[in-house]
């Protein structure tokens, strides 16, 4: 039985909000504002809100013409076919982890904001603390997903239109410093405006959260475009406002805050009550973007595991709950693991990393598509196309690696990051399609010769011959690890030899001798 | 025959993927200077990309050697 179609266009219009209003507003103004920006910080979410729009005129057509379950993976494995397909959801899957790992440390900042005025040596306790709070909250929400009782409703986002409407109209009436974007200091110049950009991207990019809908709206093919577009739209003047307001609390004399800005200037508007009421909502915000980033990774990972990239084991469904608890598991676990960095900007480089290759790609599939499909049926079309999608790739990438040419710190160490994992996702692929066993073979010769190499070192390094490679492990625990690795490697490298010897003796086992009929029916089969 | 050997390959799959993400945790700390390691294990910041390396390298590629024979086991037993 088909489920009813039943979202309207107010309906797909909040979803896609509910997909931008997020935790990132609390957590990744500062950086961009301190140490980037300055007050040109303004333009960069203009320009962040801009690119956004126009690459979500690419996700419209694209959505109108396939309103399908898996939004952008079908997009790109129609165009490109199974193995982009494949790395847009390795990117995909990559990014929703991040994105949590991000929402759990900005969490601990909101709660250490909240405790700071409630009582300030408990603040200093659980800022000591902030990996192991982070962890502790991965750990919960990941219980939840397990146990699948999570339930958050879209009331939430009319919530925060409302807190964030009523934190303009009081920072106005209450009274800001003008924010002069022209004029103001810029701490690494216009650069460090380009840069800003991708640190706030990650504020805009939910917009496309809504596409998820596209299977149960009424009439996708013209309520998607038109709502991808409107709440596009709206995102933009909604934070162009609160940052104005945000940075018009701060003197221009004052050096990077230890809180998040929006706290601050809800305290210097409201007092300490506005302060506690932006930690409570930043905090509700963080919680709601892991659950839904956890549920986005289960499911990511599962489709993967389904197409048979992923190891089938993470299908597996709980017996008492009937959720995917392996996927959950090991989704948890990498995100407590990210989330013990505690790295804000890494994380939000990280997390953005992987959004702007699928931007990328989604931009590149709609060109494929139109020159190999031209017949398909478009209810929208991206306006002045090919510039368009052109564009759309071109500020992906020049987002990607502008803030590593401009000399940020934080995007170097997560390119490089976001590279490595490239490089694991390629070279999975490619051994997944050399076949299990030679990847086993391939991994127990690595084994052996690693273990044996690192033996023979230890060996050297206990008679006093050479230096030992790693100091801060003991050269006798060294050489124990090695006899397992030697040993492990040994048993990767016969389990093929193994597996067929148990094979052939099933089928041996099983082979019963035939009857008198069944020979004559197997012989007359061969003989036609 | 078989049947019996897959304990012992449950055991030395499971430690050395143990080991081997240990190693990864361990080259986390290091980098991000967690409990203050650089300063207690005697790591000078030339050497650091190295035991990144090592650590990180060979940690992945042993995790998933021993992994494999934590599969076959886990495929066996269904």
């Amino acid at each position: 039985m088909k489920k009813p179609k039943h979202l309207r266009f107010f309906d797909i219009v909040i979803a896609g909000l509910s997909g931008a209003i997020g935790f990132e507003i609390f957590v990744l103004l500062n950086y961009a504002y301190f140490h980037l920006a300055g007050s040109a910080i303004i333009f960069a979410l203009a320009l962040g809100g801009v690119i956004n729009l126009l690459v979500m005129l690419s996700y419209s057509e694209l959505s109108a013409a396939m309103p399908l379950v898996g939004g952008e993976y079908t997009f790109i494995k129609t165009a490109y076919g199974g193995y982009v397909g494949f790395i847009f959801g390795c990117f995909r899957w990559l990014a929703a982890i991040f994105a949590a790992a991000l929402a759990a440390v900005a969490f601990v900042l909101q709660l250490a904001f909240l405790f700071s005025v409630v009582s300030p040596q408990l603040q200093i306790s659980i800022s000591n603390m902030s990996w192991l709070i982070a962890v502790l909250v991965v750990a919960v929400m990941g219980v939840t997903e397990v146990r699948g009782t999570r339930k958050i409703g879209s009331f939430v986002v009319i919530a925060f239109i409302l807190l964030f409407a009523g934190f303009i109209v009081g920072g106005f009436i209450h009274g800001i410093n003008t924010v002069d974007p022209f004029s103001a200091p810029l701490p690494l110049g216009v650069s460090g405006v380009f840069a800003a950009i991708v640190y706030v991207f990650p504020m805009f990019i939910g917009t496309k959260a809504l596409v998820a809908s596209a299977p149960d709206a009424e009439k996708p093919e013209k309520d998607i475009p038109k709502a991808l577009i409107l709440s596009s739209v709206l995102i933009i003047p909604l934070y162009l406002l609160l940052a104005i307001v945000a940075v018009g609390t701060v003197t221009p004399t004052q050096t990077a805050l230890q809180v998040p800005l929006l706290n601050f200037a809800a305290s210097s508007i409201f007092g300490g009550y506005g302060g506690i009421v932006f930690a409570v909502a930043g905090m509700a915000a963080c919680l709601s973007a892991l659950g839904t980033a956890l549920s986005v990774q289960s499911s990511i990972a599962r489709g993967l595991s389904r197409d048979g990239y992923f190891p089938k084991i993470l299908l597996s469904v709980h017996s008492r709950f009937g959720t995917f608890h392996i996927a959950a598991i090991v989704g948890s676990a990498l995100i407590m693991a990210l989330s013990a960095l505690g790295a804000v900007p890494f994380l939000g480089y990280a997390a953005s990393f992987g959004s702007l290759l699928v931007f990328a790609l989604v931009n590149m599939s709609l060109i494929k598509l139109r020159k190999t499909k031209p017949h398909m049926d478009r209810p929208f079309k991206t306006p002045l196309y090919p510039i368009t999608p052109i564009l759309g790739v071109i500020f992906s990438v020049a987002l990607l690696v502008g803030p590593v040419i401009f000399g940020d710190g934080n995007a170097l160490d997560a390119l490089t990051s976001g590279l490595g994992l490239t490089a694991i996702v390629l070279g999975s692929y490619y051994l997944r399609m050399a076949g299990r066993y030679r990847m086993q073979i391939a991994f127990g010769g690595i084994g052996i010769g690693v273990g044996i190499s690192l033996a023979l070192i230890s060996i050297a390094n206990i008679a006093g011959l050479s230096q030992p490679i790693l100091p801060f492990i003991p050269s006798y625990i060294q050489l124990l690890f090695c006899i397992v690795f030697i040993v492990t490697g040994y048993f990767n490298l016969n389990t093929r030899k193994e597996r067929v010897k148990e094979k052939t003796a099933t089928e041996d086992e099983q082979e019963k001798p035939l009857t008198l009929r069944e020979q004559v029916v197997k012989k007359l089969k061969l003989t036609f | 025959m078989i049947h019996k050997k897959i304990p012992l390959k449950l055991v030395f799959g499971a430690t050395q993927t143990l080991i081997a993400f240990s190693s990864i945790v361990l080259a986390v700390l290091i980098e991000f200077d967690l409990f203050n390691l650089q300063a207690s294990m005697n790591i000078e910041a030339e050497t650091l990309n190295f035991y990144m390396l090592v650590l990180l390298g060979l940690g992945f590629v042993l995790v998933l050697g021993g992994l494999f024979l934590v599969y076959d086991w886990w495929e066996t037993r269904r």
